[in-house]
């Protein structure tokens, strides 16, 4: 200490000397470089825009024919599973990623009803819930039949509104 | 005639002067109160550590961290690899022990109070090991690639993408892309088995170091 002050005697002018102000400038640049390293690090390990694949456009994955079988089809589109439907409301597609937390749902025929496994989510015919722990209706899928060919698109501007892991998973695929 | 291990203890003794260094660390007393169990679940989950260490290099040498053969290398490891069965089971169960030990580990020095100054850098220490336990165990669940895995991972990265602003990002980050698939397999073998070891490995120097310079709590 001693020394320090009699150093501080000689300079007048301590109270911001070159020593601090160089003290000063490898305290900004090294903190400046660390940023660099560790921003750079966080950047690096981010997948690249391009590596991010998105599931969209239309695809074909039905014929008209097979609704002879049966009123509700499984069908996948990109991986997704989807519910063909084919009622009153005429033909339909669905989502059957339940919106709740993921789980795949099924057509009940009897009761003309989607359920859930899960957490007994019910959904009426046109997608909205009649019973479940959850709010957000089916998502329905865009569609448009040529000839006997059904081709069904996602409609990411529906996607407003839903859970994010949800959003994620449609724009992804499984 | 001397025995070999005094002989070879001599020629270290005489190029390296050993007994200066190994002394003040090896010849510590070990009092009455610290037999006793409840000081003993850090140690027991140093010693599950040093397991999983040793069996996850074994496992290393056959399993394949993509999407057609990390399962299929598992099945081998288990039905092909001479006492593949064992090594991986051990690695298996060891670490859901290691989840047991480390949380009795953390509840008893809560309850001791152990974490009080001078030893609050330990315990925060701790705490950092804690997490990379947990760590430890989302990276290794997904790597099996079965239902089980693969579902609880999207439901882990599902609850960090609903962190508001930063939640698809860090999902995308943590995955590696949209949706759990061959990038998010790659990301969770290299966490599991270079930078989260490293990590791990690290603090526990810093632990033992402090344990070490300070001593375990005494009783009250």
């Amino acid at each position: 200490m001693d020394e320090k002050k009699a150093i501080d005697k000689e300079n007048p002018t301590s109270s911001f000397s070159r020593r601090k102000l160089l003290k000063f400038i490898t305290a900004f640049l090294g903190l400046f470089g660390l940023g660099a390293v560790f921003s750079s690090t966080i950047a690096f390990l981010t997948p690249p825009r391009s590596a991010l694949k998105k599931v969209g456009g239309w695809q074909v994955v039905g014929n008209l024919s097979e609704f002879k079988e049966a009123l509700s089809l499984s069908k996948v589109y990109f991986g997704l599973p989807i519910l063909l439907m084919k009622e009153e409301l005429g033909l339909r597609v669905f989502s059957a990623v339940c919106p709740h937390l993921g789980c795949i749902i099924q057509w009940d025929e009897k009761k003309k009803t989607f359920l859930c496994p899960c957490h007994d989510a019910i959904f009426d015919k046109s997608g909205k819930v009649v019973k479940g722990p959850l709010k957000d209706a089916l998502l329905p899928f865009d569609l448009k039949v040529e000839g006997e060919m059904i081709s069904v698109r996602l409609p990411e501007e529906k996607l407003h509104g839903y859970p994010s892991w949800f959003r994620i998973t449609m724009i992804s695929g499984v | 005639m001397a025995s070999w291990t005094s002989k070879l203890s001599r020629w270290a003794e005489k190029r390296w002067d050993l007994k200066e260094v190994l002394t003040p660390i090896l010849d510590t007393e070990v009092t009455d109160y610290k037999q006793k169990v409840r000081f003993c679940w850090g140690g027991m989950t140093f010693a599950l550590i040093v397991i999983e260490l040793a069996t996850g290099i074994f496992l290393a040498y056959y399993y394949q961290p993509s999407v057609k053969g990390a399962f299929q290398s598992i099945v081998f490891i288990t039905d092909q690899v001479h006492l593949g069965w064992l090594i991986r089971g051990i690695h298996h169960y060891a670490s859901y022990l290691i989840i047991v030990t480390v949380a009795v580990h953390t509840l008893i020095v809560f309850f001791r109070g152990a974490y009080k100054p001078p030893r609050e850098m330990t315990w925060v220490s701790g705490v950092f090991l804690l997490l990379l336990c947990f760590a430890f165990s989302f990276t290794g669940y997904l790597l099996t690639w079965d239902q089980r895995g693969y579902w609880a991972t999207r439901i882990g990265t599902g609850m960090a993408s609903e962190i508001p602003l930063i939640g698809e990002y860090l999902m995308i980050f943590l995955q590696g892309g949209y949706g759990v698939k061959q990038p998010t397999i790659i990301r969770f073998y290299v966490s599991h088995v270079i930078v989260l070891p490293i990590l791990l490995i690290g603090l526990l120097i810093a632990h033992f170091f402090m344990i070490r310079r300070q001593g375990v709590k005494e009783p009250f």
